[in-house]
């Protein structure tokens, strides 16, 4: 079930007509039973995965906070691992390391070695609430967090809609006291949530979906021979297509919580504004980018062991980073540009003596030099990123070097403008007022008017695609 | 406000937009068709795609072919195979009783198994046909909802066709770019597997068709490519004893021919294809075999007397 589909709109309405007539334990067997069937929409055998994970890691949680003795809180720790990240290799990565590993036979002269390849679906959000699972298990590991008592709650906590194919990934400590804890109705909430879910279908329908349109003609070679203009159009129309997608579906998905009286955390905070790529990852995909820095950073040893096993541990934390959003080397290859880069950026910063980028405010000229060097690196990324392989990432850079133009690359350009502009000013306006959303601060019927603007632009402008998420695939 | 954006495209979208008009005003008149009390005529419905809307003049063929036909068309952009399936399923379900049905699509179109999308719901999947072809297209739960709703709301369904008309004032240029960056997919067709998929889907459509007593002709276009899978359709045709006319081979064409697409016909293309399809199209109307049943005869007649 798409967030941008009538029949989600359908299911939302009633689930949540349905939700604020009932008690707080009924509301919550209510959304176990609507996430499941959310989830089932796509194929009812992937339910058979998500609740196998959930019970082990219920139990494995309940065991360790039970126990004092080390060694079996960490052996039951490791076993939780095993299982969530062995579910998530053989679903995600078994061909893609099976497909390498004959690669390099073959290039080492191996020919005709057969090859193990698994004929399985990837279940959807599986590298979601993978991560939320082993964020809960470790937190409890670390004493962190108590485990929760209930198998419906912590059910509820891995498996709540709006979260669980795309998240934001929700962190045990913020949402599951949610979970256990009673919801009020604050119809001021239940506004923004509308509002969030209007912001999030113009974002999806109307950018993304329309700067999809020049993004897949550019990169599948519909725009002509790979030269300036096409990698240009592409990369740029991409760069709005992803982040009109991404914080699209971001918003619904808080703008869905809201509506039940939860809250998530803020996915995306103006990430081509940045003007650092540090900065860049404090704005882009929040929620990974913090889990990454927790989870993964941090125990490799952080930035507390030298300069030399700070920069290895951000090139492993980037590099597995781009692996957790697909089993492809383009993505190890767009994680591979952002460690290195951010490695440059802090071994630049430690000759300048600086510990923290320096902060840039929208009136400064060379905070706009950094914003649009850094939104190019950023893009430069994104065409590995949105490649099917390094091959075709290569050939379409290798058009850099060509410059060609005719009237239909102004054309498209004109177009691409048309859809990032609005974006890319309510970004502007967000940034300026420090606001989460577009006129958070505003009159209630100033908001009310920009939502009726908000449903117009959907009304009049959404392309007409069944356009999956692009994080739907990760 | 959803019901107030649904009141309004029902009340307004058809008036406003050219093509909508020029859609709505063509499906109606095919659904009409062969109903009027004016027996001496035969009737001929042409269906198909844009290729059937610029590769062939149509004023020209219909003045050609005579004034005891009434011959009409219907054209949807974008449409393949499974939405002239059910379109001509539900055409003869609202009362069309052509007694030639012309149907003009390529191999690649009619080997396809996707349709156009929400929009084929508002004139060519019948409510009524909407579980069978959530099974013959194998639509996932939300693209088989999402088609459901598009056979419900007319917002839903030509919410496409609105952006377009919103975009087109905006940008009256933007066609320009559309028709340049569109998909045109190059790999070769192999003729024995489009004769594999075709036999089974001819028959399909020819059993529809006789079971209303229309004789179903498929018209191939040409194209640019040489290698469009044509004769492996042809085959299928002549197989499945569907009537198959082929004017002009791909590939014979010079590139004046064409639009800067290379796909649609020019109008140079347009008159050198229409010239040569009305001596076959004649032929294939006085060849014309097929006899109405006893009892679609007394169905005609009674939807006639119902008029």
């Amino acid at each position: 079930m798409f967030f941008d589909t009538p029949i989600y709109i359908l299911f939302l309405t009633l689930v949540t007509l349905a939700y604020w007539r009932l008690q707080w334990r009924h509301q919550n067997i209510l959304l176990l039973v609507a996430s499941y069937v959310f989830y089932g929409w796509w194929d009812v055998r992937f339910l058979g995965l998500i609740a196998i994970s959930t019970v082990v890691d219920f139990c494995c949680a309940k065991a360790i906070a039970a126990s004092e003795e080390n060694h079996r809180r960490r052996a039951l720790l490791t076993l939780s691992l095993i299982i969530n990240l062995g579910f998530l290799g053989i679903f995600k990565y078994f061909n893609f390391f099976m497909d390498s590993f004959a690669s390099t036979l073959q290039a080492l002269g191996f020919h005709q070695t057969p090859i193990a390849v698994l004929r399985i679906l990837l279940p959807p959000g599986i590298s979601f609430y993978t991560f939320q699972e082993v964020a809960y298990i470790v937190d409890v590991y670390k004493r962190k967090i108590p485990p929760a008592e209930s198998l419906i709650d912590y059910a509820l906590f891995i498996s709540l809609f709006p979260h669980l194919i795309a998240g934001p990934i929700q962190r045990p400590s913020h949402l599951l006291p949610q979970v256990q804890a009673p919801r009020r109705f604050d119809r001021d909430r239940f506004f923004d949530g509308l509002l969030l879910i209007l912001s999030g279908l113009f974002r999806k329908a109307v950018v993304a979906d329309n700067c999809a349109l020049l993004a897949d003609a550019a990169f599948s070679g519909r725009m002509g021979p790979p030269s300036v203009a096409v990698v240009a159009i592409g990369t740029y129309a991409f760069a709005w297509q992803i982040y009109g997608d991404f914080s699209g579906y971001s918003d619904i998905a808080r703008g869905s919580a809201q509506l039940l009286g939860f809250h998530f955390m803020v996915n995306f905070r103006q990430p081509y504004l940045a003007t650092s790529l540090q900065d860049f990852w404090r704005r882009w995909h929040i929620s990974l980018s913090t889990w990454l820095r927790d989870y993964l950073y941090i125990p490799l040893g952080g930035n507390r062991h030298g300069e030399r096993r700070t920069y290895r541990n951000l090139m492993l934390t980037m590099l597995l980073g781009g692996l957790w959003h697909g089993a492809n080397w383009t993505f190890v290859i767009w994680g591979g540009i952002h460690g290195l880069g951010l490695s440059i950026e802090r071994f630049v910063r430690r000759l300048l003596s600086r510990d923290e980028p320096v902060a840039s405010t929208l009136w400064s000229p060379g905070g706009w030099i950094c914003r649009v060097f850094i939104f190019h690196l950023v893009c430069l990324s994104w065409v590995f990123f949105r490649t099917p392989s390094v091959t075709d990432a290569l050939a379409l850079l290798r058009g850099l070097g060509t410059f060609v133009w005719i009237p239909e690359y102004g054309i498209a350009l004109r177009f691409l403008a048309v859809f990032s502009i609005p974006l890319f000013v309510v970004d502007l306006f967000n940034e300026f007022r420090s606001e989460e959303y577009l006129f958070e601060r505003t009159a209630e019927m100033r908001r009310v008017a920009i939502g009726v603007c908000l449903m117009a632009a959907v009304t009049l402008l959404a392309a007409n695609q069944l356009n999956a998420f692009i994080y739907f695939r990760f | 406000m959803s019901l107030a954006v649904e009141v309004a495209v029902r009340a307004g979208f058809d008036r406003v937009s050219k093509i909508q008009r020029r859609i709505a005003s063509e499906y109606r008149l095919a659904t009409m068709i062969g109903r009027s009390p004016c027996t001496g005529h035969r009737h001929v419905l042409l269906i198909g795609n844009s290729l059937l809307y610029a590769d062939i003049q149509f004023d020209r063929l219909r003045d050609a072919i005579g004034t005891e036909c009434d011959v009409r068309r219907f054209v949807i952009e974008q449409t393949g195979y499974m939405d002239w399936y059910y379109g001509l399923r539900r055409l003869f379900h609202n009362g069309a009783r052509p007694d030639v049905v012309v149907l003009v699509l390529t191999a690649r179109q009619s080997i396809g198994s996707s349709i156009r999308g929400d929009y084929s719901a508002e004139y060519l999947i019948d409510k009524n046909d909407l579980p069978s072809a959530v099974r013959d297209l194998r639509l996932n739960p939300t693209e088989a909802t999402d088609l459901l709703f598009a056979g419900v709301s007319k917002f839903w369904a030509t919410r496409a066709e609105i952006r377009n008309f919103v975009l087109g004032h905006l940008m009256p240029d933007l066609g320009g770019l559309m028709q340049f960056s569109g998909a045109v997919n190059p790999t070769p067709l192999v003729d024995d597997e489009v004769e594999h998929i075709m036999y089974a889907r001819l028959a399909r459509l020819k059993a529809i068709s006789d079971a209303y007593g229309a004789k179903l002709v498929i018209v191939v276009p040409p194209i640019h490519e040489e290698r469009d899978g044509a004769a492996g359709f042809l085959r299928a045709g002549s197989a499945a004893g569907v009537a198959m006319v082929r004017p002009v081979p791909s590939g014979s064409l010079p590139s004046r021919s064409f639009l800067p697409d290379r796909f649609h016909l020019s109008e140079i293309g347009a008159a050198e294809f229409t010239g040569r399809l009305i001596p076959l199209l004649q032929e294939q109307l006085e060849r014309r075999g097929v006899r109405r049943s006893p009892a679609t005869t007394a169905a005609v007649q009674s939807s006639r007397a119902s008029l």
